[in-house]
């Protein structure tokens, strides 16, 4: 499947978001973004986290280190769910 | 529509700065918003509450409206324009004021300035779900359906229709489907604004149980009774599988509860062609019942009582 890419600095301008605030997010490995020709983009498939960071960020005022270790607990939390489901779908057999 | 208080939503004072909205809003909004809620049908009502306090509270001329006006304030600027109109009317008929009194003039509750509850308006402008102003001003919603499926039909690669928001969509479920599992239709959501993207569907496959098997991931559970003579001189049975009945043998003095599993009788392993799992029988010896007095007489004898 062929993936359109965006210029972040276009992005950010549209948004009205800080491109350091993606930088950051690309330093803490949230998002990665890649570099064409001394331009930074990001992969369209990506936007949807970038969009809940930025809304993480900008509306309820949560720093980088807070985004990256809710989105680590969030995983953490998607794991265990399955885990529960898993579990549940186990017992049922005993029942 | 009842009245909402949006001071009490945001846990403020009337006399609350600008700057003290904003921080209860973020202060509440972090500890309802639905990405650190999933799943949470309460915590996403209560962001949406938050979320439209918010909106008429941080917004000066929204405020000033709430505020006068209470649950009335989005029609303000009609009950202005009346109270003006009814003014000069009065105006012209008494020359008399009207000091004191209701401010709405000669309008009763059930005034019908064809309107709609602020609550219906921002479930229209936020998608109803919790969502953000900020995603729907650039991207649409997306949208939650559930696909119900039988057991067996799961099991095998079919198409299906869906109708959602009116609009018939066909999809292909591949076989290995497991209950609960969601898949993303790109582009199938609510429409972007503003030349944004689509939003998309996400799809929650609900699969009804089946009386003769039960699945854990992809290996089949099931329950095969045996008489007592067969357990003990062992024999053949035929057990059901997906595919049809199949032809076991039974070893003799097979315990009860013992297990036995067909390799690849189990379910089709999602998205890979001619993969399955397993499929664990686990046998159940039936003691008989209704004994005559020859076989009972068997029995002690085997038992050494005679």
């Amino acid at each position: 499947m062929e993936n359109s890419i965006i210029k972040i600095t276009e992005y950010c301008s549209y948004y009205k978001i800080e491109p350091d605030f993606v930088t950051s997010l690309e330093g803490v490995g949230l998002i990665e973004t890649l570099i064409i020709e001394g331009e930074r983009f990001i992969h369209e498939e990506q936007l949807k986290d970038l969009e809940r960071y930025i809304d993480w960020h900008y509306e309820m005022d949560i720093n980088i280190e807070g985004i990256d270790a809710l989105h680590n607990m969030l995983a953490r939390f998607e794991q265990l769910q399955a885990e529960i489901s898993f579990l549940k779908e186990k017992l049922r057999i005993y029942e | 529509m009842d009245f909402i208080d949006y001071y009490k939503i945001l846990g403020l004072e009337k006399s609350a700065t600008t700057a003290d909205i904003k921080k209860a809003y973020r202060k509440l909004a972090r500890k309802h918003h639905p990405d650190l809620n999933p799943n949470n049908k309460e915590a996403e009502k209560k962001f949406q509450q938050i979320n439209e306090a918010n909106e008429v509270l941080s917004d000066p001329e929204k405020r000033k409206k709430y505020d006068q006006y209470g649950k009335d304030w989005q029609h303000a600027d009609a009950f202005e324009q009346a109270k003006q109109q009814q003014g000069a009317y009065q105006g012209q008929r008494s020359q008399a004021g009207q000091a004191g009194g209701n401010p709405f003039g000669g309008f009763s509750d059930s005034a019908d300035f064809g309107g709609q509850d602020f609550s219906d308006f921002f479930s229209s402008m936020f998608g109803g779900g919790g969502s953000r102003s900020r995603q729907t001003q650039f991207r649409g919603n997306d949208f939650k359906a559930e696909l119900h499926l039988n057991f067996r039909k799961a099991a095998e690669t079919h198409k299906q229709s869906l109708t959602v928001n009116g609009k018939t969509i066909r999809i292909t479920v591949p076989a290995g489907v497991s209950n609960g599992q969601e898949i993303k239709l790109k582009g199938y959501g609510g429409p972007g604004v503003n030349n944004g993207p689509n939003g998309d569907l996400y799809i929650t496959f609900v699969i009804a149980d089946d009386p003769d098997f039960k699945r854990i991931g992809n290996n089949l559970y099931a329950t095969e009774e045996i008489d007592l003579y067969t357990a003990i001189l062992g024999g053949e049975i035929y057990v059901n599988t997906l595919s049809g009945k199949v032809k076991l043998n039974v070893k003799p003095e097979t315990q009860n509860g013992t297990k036995v599993k067909l390799k690849g009788k189990g379910f089709p392993i999602y998205k890979k062609e001619d993969q399955f799992g397993d499929l664990i029988i686990t046998y159940q010896v039936k003691i008989p019942t209704d004994l005559n007095e020859e076989q009972k007489k068997m029995f002690m004898k085997l038992a050494n009582r005679t």
